[in-house]
């Protein structure tokens, strides 16, 4: 044993002492790092020397340096991440679209409510042209407000397409630089140390790409890591990455989707690939919120703007001639998709959507395309259910849920696919087609009196034209043939028309009109059914327009209850969202305090130790001095 | 377990921002005094309050035209109580024709009086609502709706009623034609008549009914012949009745009607009865009236005829006028009751939109305070714990 060995046990002590300082310097340094995993100077006893006397310890080596991390904590707290994400991102879109539909006075239901209000102190007085304008100035702001709240939607659709695109490409600046380091990862493990901080750069990579779509990582052993999306494509293989892409819907060009590149092939991938992130939030919201709102919208228009317009085709205008239509609606289309056969980029086959019965229409989007089991037929898939329903063996012109469809020349090749939106654009394109109040058919184009000589209490409660008339209307008169409600209708010529049984449920109907009487018609009593000679003073159809208030034009449900509807569909939507994203939050909190409990840094851990190898490198030195004090001994024995 | 030091301070602050949002949410429910702001605070009570305030709107709608019709019919009611008491000049002034006394001087004086009263009632008729309508103008007429014609008056209209509802009967105008010019002719069940031709001096009275069942709808012929010696007979056909001595005065009864023929019959005199028709007008009656009144060569009977017809014309249209005048006060009644439904309806919309998104102030400033106490405590205690660290002890 010489003297020199508690010389070189200090010297180790004291390197590895500093070696530890050093260690917890950097970790208070990188204390608020983000990324930064608690790093550790690992230090072993150097194997001891064999004398007589048996092994004596050669003091301590510093092995490496070791960064605190663990795989699994890792994964959980990046697939945590990408769920929050993906519910905060849809969450957030759906807020934006929440204050698109307006309650109350300044909501679409008050609007429509208004025009109804219009008509009815139309109906108080006909020939009032300020009345008259009025019920334009009603309509022109529900059509506005309709449009207003469908360019707000195609904004919430632009902020989608703006928000993918970006994200998609950070995804792939992100992908390139985890290849990157990938490379510089493998070299640097060559050197038989870890790299830290480049592990580190990593993790935080992936977990920011996580913050924009889901993915699984899978270590290799020349420690490089590869990543894959949630559907199984690969987005970074070893040193090679491959690009996402953003790029517009096979259907619908205003909408985003999103593929992923592999050696010059496209993958569609859905929300449901994507697993979760941002994007896969963005596009769930995409397709599914923003179209059902969107379609809902169009259907609560097309149902209210269809039925005022035939309500005006009922009724005659101030000039005596038959109402035209008071408002236009954004078309129906059927959109091809991008893989139909084509000229040019011009898809060859076109097919047209027509409105049929807008009251039937479903809040969906449909598909079209051949019906394998039927040749010559298409399968028709309403999109909005879940499962989608599908309708097989339809043929062009058979009504499905209000519309119907049909071919242009030449017919849809095999394997063409269409998407029929019979009424998404309907609110989009709302106009008022009336300029002059005049025309506002307020009249009703019958009128019915009874005749002075009528023995019965029954008196006209209501004439409605409640169909399109079959033939021209004439002059008719109803004679009571019995006492009991037994008529028959006469023509001028006094030929029956027609005959019948009245009560108070069941009106006088014929060629499209309606008669209701109050009180008991008796024998002989006649009522008499004249065109209307003063279409200024009769308000027969006004009245009519303010009942479709209470009619059921929207699949069934008044335009208020439809109103209604939407607003608590979106609003449930914003709260299940809301909540959604709350809890997948509170889990990627909890899983990111796991791991950073784990590899965080701790600053009283780091004083603790900063003592503790204060002392050590103290002692260390104190064994310098000992060593060199026993030096100085037997120096001094020679004198 | 290790908590690393910088995410103590991220969830801290965390918290605190948590804290803090929850507090102006309910800051802003408190400002805005209601609970549901927006649909997705309560989906189901935002669509409950969507739907009561339409249902407020509607009411309020429907509130505007109860009040444009309570206004019509009030006038209608109005014109009608006038026209009431114009028929009741119109009756006096008749009464005074009667008079035996009277000479052509005075009864022109009274057919003036006659033809301005006559005047009074078509200004009545022709009345507008003040927006450009007629009260008495039925579903529809351009101007007025009554037409001073050399045949009479005409009604130049749509009869019937304007109605502001489809559901409710809430009139806007009343039936001008059948109120002004459909009284029933006669004494509502027949119409007396005497032959313009006839010569003698006898004239009859309005007649009654007095055995309703045994009423036949015919047309009825009374015709006097002279038997000689100054004894008149009578024949009425139908009825089977073949010279019946006449009584000046006296009743004459066929089936189930009663009349009297007052004076003196000539040979060969008619006087007819006829079933009543909706067809009396006061117009054509006045003129009538008018007409032989103010012609000075007028003889006794035909006065006495002219009286007695308009008394009993005056009599009819002046019921018809009344009944009119109920259906009006009946219309505005139901108004009325619709006005109350419609105040409670409203009371019940108002209550169900508040009840679904107004804020309960008393909970809301509690739970105000227990989030500002939970708020400084968390600032607190984030204070402390913030400030201790190992670092402060190594000196």
């Amino acid at each position: 044993m010489s003297t020199s060995m508690l010389m070189s046990l200090g010297t180790r002590a004291m390197t590895a002492a500093y070696a530890q300082l050093n260690s917890v310097g950097n970790n208070i340094a990188n204390a608020n790092t983000p990324g930064y995993s608690r790093q550790q100077t690992i230090q072993s006893t150097t194997e001891g020397q064999f004398t007589g006397a048996g092994f004596f310890g050669r003091g301590v080596t510093v092995q490496t340096v070791q960064r605190a991390s663990n795989i699994f904590l890792t994964q959980q707290a990046a697939s945590a991440r990408s769920g929050a994400a993906a519910d905060s991102a849809r969450s957030e879109m759906l807020q934006q679209l929440e204050k698109v539909f307006g309650t109350g006075a300044s909501g679409l239901g008050g609007s429509a409510t208004q025009l109804f209000n219009a008509f009815a102190d139309l109906a108080a007085s006909p020939s009032d042209l300020s009345a008259r304008q009025a019920v334009l100035a009603r309509a022109e702001d529900l059509a506005s407000t309709a449009r207003s709240y469908s360019d707000q939607i195609s904004m919430v659709q632009d902020n989608v397409r703006n928000d993918v695109s970006n994200s998609v490409s950070e995804v792939n600046t992100l992908a390139t630089q985890v290849a990157q380091l990938n490379t510089r990862i493998a070299q640097a493990l060559g050197t038989g140390h870890q790299p830290n901080d480049l592990l580190d750069s990593r993790d935080q990579l992936i977990r920011q790409i996580s913050d924009k779509i889901e993915v699984h990582t899978i270590g290799a052993a020349d420690g490089s890591m590869s990543v894959f999306v949630a559907g199984g494509q690969s987005l970074v293989l070893g040193s090679q990455s491959n690009q996402l892409v953003a790029r517009p819907d096979d259907f619908d060009r205003t909408r985003s989707a999103v593929g992923i590149s592999v050696s010059g092939q496209v993958t569609p991938l859905s929300a449901k690939d994507l697993g979760g992130g941002s994007l896969s939030g963005l596009l769930e919201f995409q397709n599914s919120d923003l179209v059902d709102a969107r379609n809902r919208l169009g259907q609560l228009m097309a149902g209210l703007a269809s039925a005022a317009n035939t309500q005006q085709s009922f009724g005659i205008d101030l000039s005596g001639a038959q109402g035209t239509d008071l408002f236009t609606l954004g078309k129906s289309v059927a959109l091809p998709a991008t893989s139909n056969a084509s000229a040019g980029g011009v898809p060859l086959a076109t097919v047209t959507v027509q409105l049929v019965d807008a009251k039937a229409l479903k809040p969906s989007e449909y598909t079209m395309e051949d019906d394998p089991n039927n040749p010559g037929a298409y399968r028709v898939t309403r999109l909005a259910d879940a499962p989608p329903t599908v309708f097989s063996n339809v043929q062009p012109g058979d009504v499905i849920d209000g519309f119907s469809f049909s071919l242009g020349a030449p017919p849809p090749s095999a394997g063409d696919r269409f998407l029929l939106q019979p009424s998404s654009a309907a609110a989009n394109g709302m106009e008022v087609a009336l300029s002059n109040p005049r025309s506002v058919a307020a009249a009703s184009p019958l009128t019915a009196v009874a005749a002075l000589a009528n023995t019965g209490t029954a008196s006209v409660g209501s004439l409605m034209i409640v169909a399109a008339k079959t033939a021209p209307y004439q002059q008719m008169t109803v004679h009571f043939t019995d006492a009991n409600g037994g008529y028959e209708l006469l023509d001028s010529g006094g030929a029956q028309l027609a005959t019948g049984t009245w009560s108070p449920q069941t009106p006088i109907a014929y060629n499209g009109f309606e008669l209701r009487l109050e009180g008991q018609p008796a024998l002989d009593d006649k009522f008499n059914i004249d065109l209307t000679a003063y279409p200024a003073g009769n308000n027969g159809n006004a009245l009519a327009f303010d009942n479709l208030a209470n009619r059921n034009l929207v699949d069934g449900q008044s335009v208020t209850d439809a109103y209604a509807l939407l607003l608590s569909d979106v609003g449930v939507r914003v709260q299940g969202a809301i909540s959604a994203a709350d809890t997948s939050s509170a889990v990627s909190t909890r899983a990111s305090e796991a791991l950073t409990s784990e590899v965080g840094v701790n600053l009283d851990e780091e004083a603790a130790k900063l003592i503790q190898f204060q002392q050590a490198y103290q002692a260390a030195a104190k064994m310098l001095q000992t060593a060199q004090t026993i030096m100085d001994t037997l120096l001094q024995l020679g004198h | 377990m290790r908590v690393a030091t910088a995410s103590r301070f991220e969830s801290t602050v965390d918290t605190l921002q948590r804290r803090q949002a929850t507090l102006s949410e309910t800051q802003m429910q408190m400002s805005s005094g209601k609970r549901v702001n927006r649909p997705s605070d309560d989906p189901t009570a935002a669509a409950r309050a969507e739907r009561a305030y339409i249902a407020q709107q509607r009411i309020d709608s429907q509130q505007r035209s109860v009040d444009v019709s309570r206004n019509s019919m009030k006038l209608a009611e109005s014109s009608l109580g006038q026209a009431g008491d114009l028929m009741q000049q119109v009756r006096e002034t008749m009464v005074a024709a009667g008079d035996a006394t009277y000479g052509p001087t005075e009864r022109a004086a009274l057919a003036t009086q006659l033809k301005q009263l006559r005047g009074q009632l078509l200004g009545l008729a022709n009345q507008g609502d003040g927006a450009g309508g007629f009260t008495f103008g039925g579903q529809g007429t351009t101007s007025a709706p009554f037409l001073d014609g050399i045949g009479g008056v005409t009604f130049a209209g749509t009869g019937g009623q304007a109605q502001l509802s489809a559901t409710e009967q809430m009139p806007t105008t009343v039936d001008g034609e059948s109120i002004w010019l459909a009284a029933r002719s006669g004494n509502g069940v027949f119409v007396t008549a005497a032959d313009p031709a006839n010569t003698g001096s006898a004239w009859i009275d309005a007649g009654g009914v007095s055995n309703p069942s045994a009423l036949t709808a015919s047309n009825y012929d009374i015709t006097f012949t002279d038997t000689g010696g100054g004894v008149m007979t009578y024949d009425i056909s139908p009825g089977g009745i073949v010279g019946a001595p006449y009584v000046s005065g006296q009743a004459i009864t066929v089936d189930g009607m009663s009349l009297k023929i007052t004076g003196k019959p000539a040979n060969g005199d008619h006087f007819t009865t006829t079933p009543s028709t909706p067809t009396l007008d006061p117009f054509k009656s006045l003129d009538h009236a008018i007409s032989v009144l103010q012609n000075a060569s007028s003889t006794r009977s035909q006065v006495s005829q002219v009286v007695s017809d308009g008394l009993r014309d005056v009599d009819s249209i002046s019921s018809h006028l009344q009944a009119a005048r109920s259906v009006a006060g009946a219309a505005l009644s139901r108004l009325d009751s619709i006005d109350s439904r419609n105040q409670d309806k409203q009371l019940w919309a108002k209550s169900v939109q508040s009840d679904a998104e107004d804020l309960d102030m008393v909970k809301a400033v509690s739970d105000f305070q227990n989030q500002q106490t939970s708020y400084q405590a968390a600032l607190q205690s984030y204070a402390m714990v913030q400030k201790m660290s190992l670092f402060d002890y190594l000196k």
